[in-house]
This record gives structure tokens, C-alpha cells and sequence, in this order.
């Protein structure tokens, strides 16, 4: 079983709505992952998900991002360097979504 | 832990690992345990931090389309099977299943998406599909 924790944040005092990421994303837990994200929503029009200490994710959390960043205005906390950059820039999901990089 | 890997890397892995084989079922439970396997034995043939990476990525995609994909439609358990093998500095990887191959839905499809990063990561791809199942081939040059 893939292990991953998602702790949701709603918007406060003018903060938009966030989930932090620790641990793997794929395809058996990514329905936690958008299941958080709309947690955080609430219907809030910004969403910002941490995804520094994300030890894996793919194409499938990618595709959930996608999604996301359709009808949201989305930023993405990555660190400087690894998997996730590179998978982001392949994507093209930093064309479409804010990125801060962060270690 | 990378620290461990970076000096590891800089000395030349004079006896190669033994082939790595995994077959599991193609299910997404069974992508984190392929993960796990890659990972011990990608260590044990010292390859470098950004080639783990981008070889876990590789992998992952395309066991992930295995377990997505193949197994729609299976009237019978689908099998997923993984294997690693080191020959000097070229990686050959190979994810296989024994379901039904299903074309990208568009562009913006799964299956598009991966084969793009696939493409991107390895040195060299191949995609053998037929009717008892499709073969991932990956060729990786390490530095």
C-alpha cells in the first residue's frame, strides 16, 4: 500500500487554501490526493499544494494537478532540483500553474 | 542517505548486480512494492542519484500503465512483470504485462503523458503491444 500523509489547510484571514504532501503519490492513493485538494478548496478559487516532501509522484498526480489547474488558481511549492522539476517541466504543468522552488 | 549514494557512485562497480525480476500483480497496490525493489537493487549497482531518478520515473510510468490500463476489460488476473539488468554503463529495463493494450484516449490522455516522460528519461524506448500483451523496453546510458 502506497503511504502518503495530506494534511489539508483551509483559507484563512486572506491565505488561500493549501495541502501539504509527505511521502509517494500514484495510482492507488492519488484519489486521497484529490480528495484532499477539494477538501482544501471549500470553493475557494486558489489552491496551493507543498510538494516538497513528496519522495515520489508521476503522471497520474500530474493529471490530478491538470485538473485542478483548470478551474483553480494553482501554485505549486517543488524543490530546486529532482524528479518532480523535471517531471513538471516535461508535463508542462509550470506552464499552466505558479511554481516556487523551495528547499 | 544521498550522500551515502554520491560516494557510492564515484567508485566503479566492479561486479554487477544479478538481474533484478519482479512479477506482481498489475494492480496500483503492487507499484510502490516495484518501486521498493528498483530502488535496493538500483543501490546495489550504484547507479547515480539522477539516474534513480529518472529510471524510478521510467518505471513508473509505465508500470502504472500496466496496472491502469491492461487490466480493463481482463476476464482473467493480469500480471505485471519488472525487470533490471546492468551490462557495463547501459541500463536495460523492461516492464511487461500479459493484458490488452489500450491506445491513449488524446494527447491530454494518461497514456500520452507517460510515453512523453518515458521518451524523455531513457536513452531509448520500444513498445511491443499484441494480443497477449504489451512489452515496455527501456535503454538507459549511465554517465
Amino acid at each position: 500500500m502506497t503511504q502518503a500523509k495530506f494534511h489539508v489547510t483551509k483559507a484563512s484571514d486572506g491565505r488561500p487554501p493549501a495541502v501539504a504532501v509527505a511521502g509517494d503519490i500514484d495510482l492507488a492513493n492519488v484519489i486521497d490526493f484529490e480528495e484532499a485538494m477539494t477538501a482544501a478548496l471549500d470553493g475557494s478559487s486558489e489552491l496551493t499544494v507543498d510538494l516538497t516532501r513528496v519522495s515520489y509522484c508521476d503522471s497520474v498526480a500530474v493529471r490530478a494537478l491538470f485538473s485542478k489547474a483548470a478551474t483553480t488558481k494553482l501554485t505549486m511549492i517543488v524543490r530546486p532540483s529532482g524528479h518532480i522539476t523535471t517531471l513538471l517541466g516535461i508535463s508542462g504543468l509550470d506552464r499552466v500553474a505558479t511554481v516556487i522552488r523551495k528547499d | 542517505m544521498s550522500e551515502a549514494l554520491n560516494s557510492a557512485a564515484g567508485v566503479p562497480a566492479s561486479l554487477p548486480p544479478e538481474a533484478m525480476a519482479v512479477n506482481l500483480p498489475a494492480l496500483p497496490e503492487s507499484l510502490a512494492v516495484v518501486r521498493a525493489r528498483l530502488r535496493a537493487w538500483l543501490a546495489l549497482a550504484r547507479v547515480d542519484p539522477e539516474s534513480v531518478s529518472d529510471v524510478l520515473l521510467a518505471v513508473g510510468e509505465a508500470t502504472a500503465n500496466a496496472a491502469e490500463h491492461a487490466v480493463v476489460g481482463a476476464t482473467r488476473p493480469v500480471t505485471l512483470a519488472v525487470t533490471a539488468a546492468l551490462s557495463g554503463k547501459l541500463l536495460l529495463l523492461t516492464v511487461t504485462d500479459d493484458g490488452r493494450w489500450k491506445p491513449a484516449t488524446g494527447p491530454q490522455g494518461h497514456r500520452g503523458h507517460g510515453m512523453l516522460l518515458i521518451n524523455a528519461l531513457v536513452d531509448s524506448v520500444a513498445l511491443t503491444a499484441t494480443d497477449g500483451g504489451t512489452t515496455v523496453q527501456m535503454l538507459k546510458e549511465l554517465p
